[in-house]
């Protein structure tokens, strides 16, 4: 998964880009510690609902 | 949140890169939180602070790096990180030293590592003593 760096507000984040279905799917499953500039961003081609 | 494990932030985000909502994630949950409009959602360690309305941005390398120069080949795109005190060789130069370096790796002769370093050095003499020149910025 390709690693991007984002800002939220005044948050800087290094975050993995879950683009396909699959990734969507697994997420952050199974991660036990995650550093606190780092993260996950899904993306998603056109505006929908989505639930998590 | 099935199988997730830490505490998170769910932040949902709009196609104008808006944050519409902002989510706890509970571990092991079988709920589901559901949004609309949503183009991106951010999962993050609990207590972010990130709050509606904020807004989301991508930053490229340069921008979170300013101190670092780049090497660009002549479409644009990166070639390599430069961060100051190394030392660039000309493309013929750089042609002649990998020619003796592959030939060296091949043969594991002496003579052949000590032609590739006497090549080196050459170069690197050169360099030195080659005047430092600056170009104009257009």
């Amino acid at each position: 998964m390709e690693e991007i760096k984002i800002k939220v507000g005044s948050k800087r984040y290094k975050v993995k880009a879950a683009e396909t279905e699959e990734q969507h799917s697994k997420g952050l499953q199974g991660i036990s510690e995650l550093p606190k500039d780092e993260g996950m961003l899904f993306l998603f081609n056109e505006p929908d609902e989505i639930s998590f | 949140m099935k199988d997730t494990e830490i505490p998170l932030d769910i932040i949902f985000i709009n196609e104008e890169l808006e944050v519409i909502s902002v989510k706890e994630g509970i571990p092991e949950s079988k709920e589901f939180i559901t949004e609309e409009n949503v183009n991106f959602v951010l999962e993050v360690n609990k207590n972010s602070g990130i709050k509606v309305g904020d807004d989301l941005e991508f930053i490229s390398d340069s921008e979170v790096r300013p101190d670092i120069m780049l090497v660009l080949d002549p479409s644009g795109n990166p070639q390599m990180e430069l961060e100051g005190e190394e030392r660039i060789f000309s493309r013929p130069h750089t042609k002649t030293l990998i020619k003796f370096a592959k030939k060296a790796s091949v043969s594991k002769k002496d003579s052949d590592y000590k032609n590739l370093g006497k090549r080196l050095f050459k170069f690197l003499k050169i360099q030195s003593e080659t005047e430092t020149e600056y170009v104009e910025k257009k």
